[in-house]
């Protein structure tokens, strides 16, 4: 992966976090502003937001199909499969550790 | 001027009446400050707002199709919604340019590729729509944990969408 594009990737991964802090339905008034200032830091930044909501605006087409696994075997697979999972950004792998997602954590 | 200086102007001028507008048709105080921010987004994305003749009437028709997305993506939905077309003064909308497409192929190849965790709590969340703690507790991790693999998922999917 080229710089500009790990970049990206991080990038787009900030923009993506605040998405998911900002739905857990108990989001604060101080999270709101700070993604917003988040937003304002950079043109980088809205781009990637604006990214992130066109993916969901794909993901949310009628026509995508969930594959129809159960939750039940989705559980299982992940608790015997993967107790720790390596994450490939493209940038040599890292681990799921509580520092691997480089935003202000709210 | 540039976009953000305008919006920021606009978000001074107008902000209760986007508010209110945005009230009349959701539930929920966290709704309506979520679908405010997707407005403002929305419109920090357009090309050019200097030519708008009559941005508050804009700023309501933007916030009219976030607040008609949402409730396109509500299992229930009977509280929504008319435009209220003596606002919509300015019938054009901004390029927001977010029509995006995913094939079924590529988000079942990416699914495949992905590991079993993070499938895991990708299909729980956008698929079955568990809450952040429910994920965590059935698969043994922690609430930052789930945030973690679901902001990397939506990463997978973005190259996925792009690829």
């Amino acid at each position: 992966m080229t710089g500009a594009n790990a970049d990206m990737t991080s990038i787009f991964v900030q923009a993506a976090h605040w998405w998911v802090v900002l739905r857990e339905g108990d989001a604060s008034t101080r999270q709101n502003r700070e993604f917003m200032e988040w937003v304002k830091r950079a043109p980088e930044h809205v781009e990637a937001y604006l990214q992130f909501l066109r993916l969901q605006s794909a993901l949310a087409r009628p026509n995508l199909r969930w594959p129809a696994i159960s939750a039940e075997a989705l559980v299982s697979k992940a608790l015997t499969e993967s107790p720790v999972i390596p994450l490939d950004d493209g940038s040599g792998g890292c681990v799921v550790t509580s520092g691997d997602v480089a935003v202000s954590q709210p | 001027m540039s976009n953000t200086s305008l919006l920021l102007e606009w978000q001074q001028r107008w902000n209760r009446s986007l508010f209110h507008f945005l009230r009349r048709r959701v539930r929920s105080t966290i709704e309506v400050q979520d679908l405010a921010q997707e407005t403002y987004l929305r419109l920090l994305g357009a090309r050019d707002l200097s030519h708008v003749r009559n941005p508050q009437a804009y700023l309501l028709q933007v916030a009219s199709h976030v607040a008609m997305e949402w409730c396109d993506r509500q299992p229930r939905c009977d509280s929504m919604m008319m435009f209220d077309d003596d606002m919509l003064v300015d019938s054009r909308l901004p390029e927001l340019e977010l029509d995006a497409r995913l094939s079924q192929q590529r988000l079942e190849e990416t699914l495949a590729s992905i590991s079993p965790m993070m499938r895991a709590v990708l299909l729980l969340r956008l698929r079955d729509e568990r809450s952040y703690q429910e994920i965590g507790a059935e698969l043994q991790i922690t609430h930052r944990q789930v945030r973690r693999y679901l902001a990397r998922g939506f990463e997978h999917l973005r190259r996925a969408m792009e690829g």
